[in-house]
C-alpha cells in the first residue's frame, strides 16, 4: 500500500509545481522578454514484480523553457531591418518639409527674383524697381542661407541620433556581457535559468533595433555579438567582454564609428541595418547629396547672375560689378552667399555697347549692335618667337619661292613689344598692318606683295582693303595717333639717384642716346634720302674706301724757318718725319707727299694735297690702311705758329659728319661788279645764334673773295670749321660744325658797279634740325679684375710686353704715342680710347693677350645724342623792368630800357660771346634761350641772385635764380604737351627716294641701318588697341627677335572706351572710323545683295535692318548713359531659362533635387510598410511559441488542478486502505 | 494560430492607434482643404506642385510686364495721336499760307500759330510716363528725348535703343519707341543734288520761316514735307496701336494659362472633399467598430468562469 501513497505524494507534488509554472506563466503575462515554461511530467521507472512490471507514479523532470531559436533570430534580424527605414522615413519628410516648403524652400525666393527681375526689365530707369530687384536678390541669398541651417539644424540632429545609438549600443552590450558572467557559472544550457536567458535574449533583441548583429551561442548559452558579417571582426560582445564603439575622433564633418575608441582601436566595418544604419544611409543617400547640391546650385546661380551683371552697364554708366560673393566663413557655400550690391542704380540693366543713327540719315536703316567677346588671345600668335629681344633667341624667317613675304607673327591688341630684324638680306623689310589692312609701318607695298598678302589666312578680313594713308606717320597723321616707329629709336632714360640716407629721389631725365655698333667698314651707298634722322631727309652716305685725314687750321709762324717736324701711324706703321723745311702750304705739301712716299717704301700710296683755298692739307691713302695719331708737332713751342687741328675719316667720323651735316648758304649767279666800287663790302651772318661779319672786302674775284673770307671767317671763330669754297662757280659758305645759319647778307660797296651776291641758297645742317649730335667714339674695355699680367698686348701695332702692374700699362700705352689713350673709368674698367675716332687694332697673340679681348680692328662707334639746348620761357614770366645775368655775364640793369622781348633778345644777344647764350621768339611768342656750344650741354644760369641783405631779387625772366642745365631743360621739354618725339628722342627712320629709269620709288632700307651698326626695330611699345600683323617682305632670310609685356586687351573694355563711325562710303562700301583720332579703321565692300547687312568688327556684330544709303553712318560706342535701357536685364530674366545646372535651369535643378528626395522618402515608406509587415509576422512566429495566453494557462490551471485533486483522492484512499488494513488487525 | 494575451493587447491598440492618425489626418486636409498639408504627405508629388508654383509666378510676372508695357504704350498713343492732329493743323495752316490771297500780316499771324503748334509738338515729343520716364528718349530714360542743342536747334537727344521685354515664354514685345521713330526726317534735296536728312523739328522751323518771309516755294515744300512728317508719326501711331493689340491678345493668352495652371495645381495639391469626407466616415465607422470590439472581445478569459 506503501506504494500507492508513495505514489500519489510524488503526484501531488508534481502537479504542485506544474500549478507554480502556470501561475508563474499568469503571472508573468505582462513581463516583456518572457518567455513561457511548460513543465514535462514523466512516469518513474517501474518496479519489477516476478515477471511483469508496476508503474511506480509521476516524477516532474522539466521545466521547460519555450524556445525557438529560428523565430528567435529572424525576429532580430527584421527589427533592424524595420528599424533601419525609420530615421530614413523620418529625416527624409523633415528635408522634404524643408526643400519643398512655400516660405523655405528655394523655389519661391527665384520665382520673386526672377519676376523683379522681369519687372525691373520693363522699367529700367525706376529706381525702386531697382532696389525691389535687389531685395529680392537678397531673398535668394538669405533663402539659400536658411535652407542651408535648417539643413544644417538636419546634421546636427541625426549626428546625436547616431551618438545616442551609439550609447545605447554600449549599454546593451555591457548588459550582455554581465548576462554572460552569469551564464558561465552553469556548464550546460539546461542547467540556466530560464529568466536569464529570457534577459539575453530580450537584450540581443533590442540590440538589432539599435543595429544588424551576428550572434553566436556557446553550449551554455552565453553569447558573442558582433556588428560585422563575421564573427571574427567587429566583435562588440566577446565572452564577458563588451567593446564599446565610439566616434572616431580623426575624421571631422562626419560622424564614424571605430571599435573600443579608447581601447586597442579597431575600424568598424560596414554597419548596415538598425537606427545606426539607418541614420548612416540617410546622412549619405539624403542629406549629403541635398547639401551638396545646395551648394552647388548656390555657386551656379551666384556665376551665372555675377556673368550677366558684370556683362551690363549700370545706372552709372560703369561695368556691372558682382551681385553676390560666397564668403569662406562656412564649409557650406549656400551658407555664405552675400550681397554685394545695396545701391539700386549699380544694378547692370543696360547693354554694354550701343549704336545710334546719324541725325541726317537718308534711310531709316535700323542698326543693333551686339559684342561676343573673343577668349584673350596670346600676346603673339606665333609660339616660336619668345620674349627675347637678344639677336641669339631670333627666329629665321625665310621669303622664297613664288611668296613674296613670309608671315612673322600677329601681335595681340593692348600688348606693347618691340620687334627686332637682323641679318637681312638686302631690301627685306618689316611690315606692320592691322586686320582691316591699314599698313602702319614697313614701307609701301607693291601690287604682287598686296595680292598675296590680304587673305584671311594671313589675319586679314576678308574684306579688308589696302591703305598706306598711315604708314610710318607720326602723331596726329599717324594710325590713331600712336606713337609707333620703324628704324633705329633711343628714347629719354631716367636716371635713379639716391639721397644721403638712401631714399630715392625724383628721377633725371638723360638726353636720349643712340648708339651704334663698331663701324669697321662702309661699302655701301646710301642714297639720298634713303635715311631720315628726326624727320630730318639724310643726304646721299657716299663711302670713302681710302683712309683720309684732313689738317685744317695749319699756318706758318713769323720767327722760324722749319717749324713743323710730322708724325703719323699708318696701318700699325709708326713713321715720324724730320723738320720740314717749307715756309707755305704748297710747298709743305710736296715736301710732306716726298718724305711720306720714302717711309712709305716708296710706293705711291700715299696722297697729301691741299684743299678748301689751300688752307687744309689732306692726307689720303689708297690703300685704306687705318692713319692714325696724325700730327704736325712745332719745332719750337713759343713760334706763333698753329698745327691745326686733324680729322681722321674713319667709318664712324664719316657716319658723324653725314648725320650732322653741314650748315651752308651758297651764292649762285653771284657778280663782283666792275668799277672803282666793285666788290663787296660786307658779309654778315649768324651761326648758332652768334652773329658774323667781315667787313672791309678786298677780293674782286670769286676765289680771291672765298679765300679772304674763309681766312677772315676762321679768325673769327677762332677754328677750322667755315670753309669757304667756289663750286660750280658759286660761292659756297660751310659750317662743318653745323650750327644753324641765318640772317646771311652779303652786301655789295655800290649795287650800280652791278656787283650782286645773286640768288642765295640756304641749307641747314641736319643737326641743327634734328636736335641730334652724332659724335664718335673708339674705345676698348676691359674690366680690371680680369687684366691678366702674366700676358702681353699689341695695340696698333705696338707690342706692350712684361707689364706687370695696371699703372705700368696705362703709363706704357700712353706714353707710346701710337694715338691712345688709357685710363680706368669709374665703372672699373681699363678703358683705351683713340680721341680721334679711329679704329684700333689689336694685335694677334698665341695664347691670348692682356685684355682678354678678341684680337682684330675695333672700329669706332657712332653715339647720336638728343641736344637739350633750348629752353622757352612764357612770354607772360618776362618782366622788362627787372635786372639779368646770364652765366655770370651783366645782361641788364636797372633801369632796363627795354619794353618789349624784341629788346631783351638784343640785350641778351648782345652778350651772347661772352654769355654763351642766344635768344629768340618761337612759334608761340615765347622767349627761347639757347646756348651755343656745339653739345647744347652748356648750363644757363640765371641771376641776379641774392641783394647785399640776402634777399632774392627777381629777373628778366621771371626765374627763380639759379644754373640751369639740360637736364632741367630737357625735363621742361618732356613736360610740354603734346610732346614731340623729335625734341626729346632719337629716331633714324627710312625714307623714301626716286631711282632708276624709268624712276621708281625706292625706300631705305634695314640693311642701310645695319651697316651703320644699327638694328632695325618695329617700336609699337605702348601697344595698339587693334591687332597688328607683322610680315617680312623680301627674298631671303632675315631673324625677328621680339621683346614684349603688357597682357592683350579685354576687347570689351578697349572697344567700350572707344567711339566707332560706320559710314557708307558708297553704294558697296563703308568705312569705319575712330571718333577720338578721325583714323579710318577699316574700308570695306560688302555685298549689296544681302538683305541685311552685318558688319563685324572686333567681336562687334552689326545688323542693319536694310541696306543704307550713301552718306548714312552709325556710330557705336559704349554705353554711358543709357539708364532706361533693359538689355543686359533681359538676360538676367532669360537665366531663368537657361540650362547652366547640368543642363538644367537653376529653378529646375532644385525642382530636381526636392523630386529625388520627395523619391527616396516614399521609396522609405513603403520599404517601411513591406517590412512592417514581415516584422509582424515575425513577431507573431515567436509569440505562437514563447507567448502566454491566458485561456490556454486557465485550461492548464484546471488539468493541473484536477490532476492533483485526484492524486489527492488517491492519498486519501491509500489511507483509508491503510487505516481499513489497520482496524483488521 | 495561438496568439499570446500582450500581443492581442498590443495589436489592438496598435490598429486604433492607426485609424486615430488617419483620422486626424482626414481632419486636417478638411480644415486646410489641401489634399497635400506639407510636401512630406506626398513626397512624390511635392516636385510638382513646386513646378507648378513657378510656373504660375512666371506667368504672372508676364502679366504684370504686359501692364506696365501697356501703361507706357497707352502714353506713347495719345501723345501720337495729340501729335498727329496737331500736324494737320499746321498742314492746314500751311496750305492758307500758300494761298496768295493772304497779306503778309496774315502770314506773320499764321507763322505765329505755327510756331506755338510746333512747341506744342516739342512737349508732346517730351512726354513723359507715369514714372516720370520720357517716353521717346530711347534708353536715356530721364533725359527730354528732344531739346535745343548747342546751336538753338531742336534735336533728338535720346538714342535709338529698341527695348523689348518678354512677354511669354518666347514671346517678346516693344517696349518703348524711339522718338526719331516716330519724328522722323524728311529727306531733302540740298541743291547741289545730294540728298539729306532734315530734322523732323527742323522741318517745321523752316516752314515758320518760310511763312513769316512768304517764301512761296518753301512754304509748297514744307506743305509737302508735313505730309511725310504726318506720315511718320502716323506710322508710329500705327505700330504702337499694332503693340496695344498684342497686349491685349497676349494678356488672354497669359489668362489662360494660367488658369491652366491652377486648375493642375488645384488637382494635384487641392482637397477632394467629397473623398475626403467619404473616407472620414469610413475611418470613423471602422474606429467606432474597432473600439466596441476590442470592449468586446478582451471581456472574454477563460477565467471568467473558473471559480
Amino acid at each position: 500500500m506503501s506504494d500507492m501513497l508513495g505514489i500519489a505524494s510524488n503526484a501531488i507534488g508534481a502537479y504542485q509545481r506544474a500549478l507554480s509554472t502556470v501561475s508563474n506563466n499568469i503571472a508573468n503575462v505582462n513581463t516583456e522578454g518572457y518567455s513561457r515554461q511548460d513543465v514535462v511530467l514523466k512516469d518513474s521507472a517501474p518496479k519489477k514484480l516476478a515477471s511483469m512490471y508496476i508503474g511506480t507514479g509521476v516524477m516532474l523532470q522539466n521545466i521547460k523553457r519555450q524556445y525557438d531559436e529560428f523565430a528567435e533570430s529572424n525576429l532580430r534580424n527584421s527589427n533592424s531591418d524595420l528599424s533601419s527605414q525609420t530615421p530614413m522615413v523620418d529625416y527624409t519628410k523633415r528635408v522634404m518639409d524643408i526643400m519643398g516648403d512655400k516660405n523655405v524652400g528655394l523655389s519661391s525666393a527665384l520665382d520673386a527674383f526672377f519676376a523683379s527681375a522681369s519687372e525691373l526689365s520693363t522699367d529700367p530707369a525706376s529706381s525702386v524697381l531697382r532696389t525691389s530687384f535687389l531685395r529680392s536678390a537678397e531673398g535668394v541669398a538669405s533663402r539659400f542661407g536658411e535652407l542651408s541651417s535648417q539643413l544644417d539644424l538636419v546634421v546636427t540632429e541625426t549626428r546625436q541620433g547616431l551618438e545616442s545609438v551609439a550609447a545605447q549600443i554600449n549599454t546593451l552590450t555591457g548588459q550582455l556581457a554581465l548576462i554572460n558572467q552569469s551564464l558561465s557559472r552553469s556548464s550546460t544550457l539546461e542547467g540556466q535559468p530560464a529568466e536569464l536567458l529570457d534577459r539575453r535574449d530580450l537584450t540581443l533583441r533590442q540590440l538589432s533595433e539599435l543595429v544588424r548583429t551576428k550572434v553566436a551561442f556557446t553550449q551554455n548559452g552565453t553569447v558573442n555579438v558582433s556588428l560585422g558579417a563575421t564573427m571574427t571582426e567587429g566583435l562588440v560582445v566577446d565572452g564577458q567582454k563588451a567593446r564599446p564603439i565610439g566616434v572616431n575622433a580623426a575624421v571631422s564633418g562626419k560622424t564614424e564609428f571605430v571599435l573600443d575608441p579608447y581601447g586597442s582601436t579597431e575600424p568598424l566595418p560596414a554597419i548596415s541595418g538598425g537606427l545606426m544604419g539607418g541614420y548612416q544611409a540617410f546622412i549619405s543617400q539624403v542629406l549629403e547629396p541635398a547639401h551638396k547640391n545646395l551648394d552647388v546650385l548656390a555657386q551656379v546661380f551666384v556665376t551665372e547672375t555675377n556673368n550677366v551683371q558684370r556683362n551690363g552697364i549700370d545706372g552709372y554708366g560703369q561695368m556691372g560689378q558682382d551681385l553676390f560673393a560666397i564668403g569662406t566663413t562656412s564649409s557650406h557655400s549656400a551658407n555664405s552667399i552675400s550681397s554685394l550690391i545695396s545701391d539700386g542704380l549699380r544694378v547692370a540693366t543696360a547693354a554694354q555697347f550701343r549704336v545710334s543713327e546719324g541725325n541726317t540719315n537718308v534711310t531709316t536703316t535700323r542698326a543693333t549692335v551686339k559684342f561676343t567677346d573673343k577668349t584673350p588671345a596670346t600676346a603673339l600668335s606665333n609660339s616660336s618667337l619668345v620674349n627675347n629681344s637678344n639677336a641669339t633667341a631670333a627666329v629665321t624667317f625665310k621669303v622664297d619661292g613664288v611668296s613674296e613675304y613670309v608671315p612673322v607673327t600677329a601681335l595681340s591688341a593692348g600688348v606693347g613689344a618691340t620687334f627686332y630684324l637682323d641679318d637681312m638680306a638686302p631690301g627685306q623689310q618689316l611690315q606692320v598692318m592691322t586686320r582691316d589692312g591699314r599698313q602702319v609701318l614697313g614701307r609701301g607695298l607693291t601690287e604682287t606683295e598686296k595680292y598675296q598678302l590680304f587673305t584671311p589666312l594671313n589675319g586679314f578680313e576678308a574684306n579688308a582693303n589696302f591703305s598706306d594713308q598711315y604708314l610710318n606717320k607720326e602723331g596726329a597723321l599717324g594710325y590713331r595717333g600712336l606713337d609707333m616707329f620703324y628704324g633705329a629709336k633711343a628714347e629719354v632714360l631716367y636716371r635713379q639717384s639716391f639721397d644721403g640716407n638712401g631714399v630715392s629721389l625724383k628721377s633725371e631725365p638723360i638726353p636720349a642716346l643712340l648708339q651704334t655698333n663698331r663701324i669697321t667698314s662702309l661699302t655701301k651707298t646710301i642714297p639720298s634720302g634713303a635715311m631720315q634722322l628726326n624727320g630730318v631727309s639724310l643726304a646721299a652716305l657716299a663711302p670713302n674706301p681710302n683712309s683720309e685725314a684732313l689738317i685744317s687750321g695749319l699756318s706758318f709762324g713769323s720767327s722760324v724757318a722749319a717749324p713743323f717736324s710730322f708724325k703719323a701711324l699708318i696701318g700699325g706703321q709708326k713713321i715720324e718725319l724730320g723738320n720740314f723745311s717749307a715756309g707755305s702750304m704748297v710747298a709743305l705739301r710736296d715736301e710732306l707727299q716726298a718724305s711720306l712716299r720714302v717711309a712709305d717704301g716708296g710706293s705711291a700710296d700715299i696722297k697729301v694735297s691741299l684743299t678748301n683755298n689751300d688752307a687744309d692739307i689732306l692726307i689720303s691713302d689708297q690703300k685704306g690702311r687705318d692713319i692714325t695719331n696724325l700730327t704736325f708737332i712745332k719745332v719750337d713751342v713759343a713760334d706763333d705758329s698753329n698745327v691745326g687741328s686733324v680729322r681722321i675719316q674713319s667709318g664712324a667720323n664719316q657716319v658723324v659728319n653725314w648725320l650732322n651735316g653741314t650748315s651752308r648758304v651758297a651764292f649762285s649767279g653771284l657778280a663782283l661788279g666792275v668799277g672803282a666800287n666793285a666788290g663787296f663790302d660786307k658779309l654778315s651772318f649768324k651761326l648758332g645764334g652768334v652773329s658774323y661779319a667781315v667787313d672791309n672786302i678786298a677780293a674782286l674775284d670769286i676765289d680771291a673773295l672765298a679765300k679772304e673770307l674763309q681766312t677772315q671767317l676762321r679768325d673769327l671763330d677762332q677754328a677750322a670749321d667755315i670753309r669757304v669754297i667756289v663750286e660750280n662757280q658759286k660761292l659756297v659758305i660751310e659750317d662743318q660744325a653745323g650750327r644753324s645759319m641765318s640772317d646771311v647778307n652779303l652786301e655789295p660797296k655800290d649795287k650800280t658797279s652791278g656787283a650782286t651776291a645773286g640768288v642765295m641758297a640756304l641749307r641747314q645742317s641736319v643737326t641743327s634740325q634734328s636736335n641730334v649730335l652724332a659724335t664718335s667714339v673708339s674705345e676698348i674695355r676691359a674690366s680690371v679684375s680680369t687684366l691678366d699680367f702674366s700676358k702681353n698686348i699689341n695695340l696698333n701695332g705696338q707690342a706692350f710686353n712684361g707689364i706687370a702692374t695696371l699703372t705700368g700699362l696705362i703709363q706704357a700705352i700712353n706714353d707710346a704715342d701710337i694715338g691712345l689713350m688709357a685710363s680706368v673709368h669709374a665703372s672699373g674698367e681699363l678703358v683705351i680710347e683713340d680721341t680721334s675716332g679711329a679704329a684700333i687694332s689689336v694685335g694677334k697673340l698665341t695664347g691670348g693677350n692682356l685684355m682678354n679681348i678678341d684680337a682684330g680692328v675695333y672700329g669706332a662707334q657712332v653715339r647720336m645724342t638728343q641736344v637739350a639746348r633750348d629752353w622757352t620761357i612764357p612770354a607772360t614770366s618776362l618782366d622788362f623792368s627787372r635786372p639779368l645775368d646770364l652765366n655770370g655775364q651783366t645782361v641788364l640793369t636797372q633801369p632796363t630800357g627795354v619794353t618789349n622781348l624784341q629788346g631783351l633778345i638784343d640785350a641778351i644777344n648782345l652778350k651772347s660771346e661772352q654769355t654763351g647764350v642766344v635768344a629768340f621768339i618761337d612759334d608761340n611768342n615765347d622767349l627761347k634761350l639757347s646756348t651755343t656750344d656745339i653739345k647744347g650741354t652748356l648750363t644757363i644760369s640765371v641771376g641776379p641772385g641774392m641783394d647785399a641783405d640776402g634777399r632774392y631779387l627777381s629777373n628778366a625772366l621771371g626765374q627763380v635764380p639759379m644754373d640751369y642745365d639740360a637736364g632741367y631743360r630737357l625735363k621742361a621739354v618732356m613736360a610740354k604737351t603734346p610732346t614731340d618725339p623729335i625734341e626729346t628722342d632719337v629716331r633714324l627712320t627710312f625714307g623714301s627716294y626716286l631711282q632708276g629709269d624709268p624712276e621708281v620709288l625706292t625706300y631705305g632700307t634695314p640693311a642701310d641701318l645695319a651697316q651703320l651698326g644699327l638694328r632695325t626695330g618695329v617700336y609699337v611699345e605702348d601697344g595698339c588697341p587693334d591687332d597688328l600683323l607683322l610680315f617680312v617682305t623680301g627674298k631671303g632670310s632675315a631673324k625677328v627677335a621680339v621683346e614684349y609685356n603688357g597682357e592683350p586687351d579685354n576687347m570689351r573694355d578697349s572697344l567700350r572706351s572707344q567711339s566707332l563711325t560706320v559710314t557708307f562710303t558708297a553704294s558697296d562700301r563703308y568705312t569705319i572710323t575712330d571718333d577720338k583720332t578721325g583714323t579710318v579703321l577699316a574700308d570695306r565692300y560688302f555685298d549689296t545683295n544681302v538683305l541685311e547687312p552685318t558688319i563685324d568688327f572686333q567681336g562687334l556684330h552689326i545688323k542693319l535692318s536694310h541696306a543704307a544709303s550713301v552718306g548714312d553712318s552709325f556710330r557705336i560706342d559704349g554705353n554711358f548713359d543709357g539708364i532706361g535701357n533693359n538689355v543686359n536685364m533681359l538676360d538676367m530674366v532669360g537665366l531663368a531659362k537657361t540650362p547652366v545646372a547640368e543642363g538644367k535651369t537653376i529653378n529646375n535643378a532644385y525642382i530636381d533635387q526636392i523630386n529625388s528626395v520627395g523619391n527616396l522618402s516614399q521609396q522609405a515608406l513603403i520599404t517601411q510598410e513591406a517590412l512592417q509587415v514581415v516584422n509582424d509576422q515575425a513577431i507573431e512566429a515567436r509569440d505562437k511559441v514563447v507567448g502566454v495566453n491566458l485561456d490556454d494557462e486557465a485550461a492548464a490551471l484546471v488539468r493541473y488542478q484536477q490532476a492533483y485533486q485526484a492524486a489527492a483522492k488517491a492519498l486519501q484512499v491509500s489511507g483509508q486502505l491503510f487505516d481499513a488494513i489497520v482496524q483488521i488487525s | 494560430m495561438k496568439i499570446s494575451t500582450t500581443l492581442y493587447f498590443d495589436r489592438s491598440t496598435q490598429m486604433l492607434g492607426n485609424l486615430q492618425s488617419n483620422l486626424t489626418k482626414t481632419q486636417e486636409q478638411l480644415s486646410t482643404g489641401l489634399q497635400i498639408v506639407k510636401p512630406s504627405d506626398e513626397p512624390d508629388k511635392a516636385a510638382l506642385v513646386t513646378r507648378l508654383e513657378s510656373e504660375i509666378s512666371k506667368q504672372v510676372s508676364y502679366q504684370e510686364n504686359l501692364k506696365s508695357v501697356n501703361i507706357r504704350l497707352t502714353a506713347e498713343e495719345t501723345a501720337l495721336k495729340n501729335t498727329s492732329e496737331v500736324l494737320y493743323r499746321i498742314k492746314e495752316l500751311s496750305v492758307q499760307a500758300a494761298n496768295d490771297t493772304l497779306s503778309a500780316q496774315d502770314r506773320q499771324s499764321v507763322a505765329l500759330e505755327i510756331s506755338t503748334l510746333r512747341d506744342q509738338i516739342v512737349s508732346l515729343a517730351n512726354s513723359q510716363d507715369a514714372n516720370g520716364n520720357y517716353l521717346f528718349s530711347g534708353s536715356k530714360a530721364t533725359q527730354p528725348a528732344f531739346s535745343a542743342d548747342a546751336t538753338g536747334r531742336i534735336t533728338y537727344q535720346g538714342d535709338h535703343a529698341r527695348m523689348k521685354v518678354n512677354v511669354g515664354d518666347s514671346r517678346r514685345m516693344n517696349l518703348n519707341m524711339p522718338g526719331s521713330d516716330a519724328f522722323v526726317r524728311v529727306v531733302r534735296d540740298d541743291g547741289k543734288g545730294n540728298r539729306v536728312g532734315v530734322d523732323f523739328f527742323q522741318t517745321l522751323d523752316d516752314i515758320v520761316t518760310a511763312v513769316k518771309n512768304s517764301d512761296r516755294a518753301n512754304i509748297q515744300r514744307g506743305v509737302s514735307e508735313i505730309d511725310t512728317l504726318q506720315t511718320g508719326v502716323s506710322e508710329g501711331v500705327a505700330q504702337v496701336g499694332a503693340d496695344l493689340t498684342v497686349v491685349d491678345l497676349q494678356n488672354n493668352v497669359l489668362d489662360q494659362v494660367v488658369l491652366r495652371l491652377k486648375t493642375t495645381r488645384s488637382d494635384v495639391e487641392d482637397l477632394d472633399y467629397t473623398e475626403a469626407i467619404t473616407r472620414m466616415n469610413k475611418d470613423q465607422l471602422a474606429l467606432e467598430a474597432a473600439q466596441s470590439s476590442f470592449a468586446k472581445i478582451s471581456q472574454l478569459s477563460l477565467f471568467k468562469y473558473l471559480s
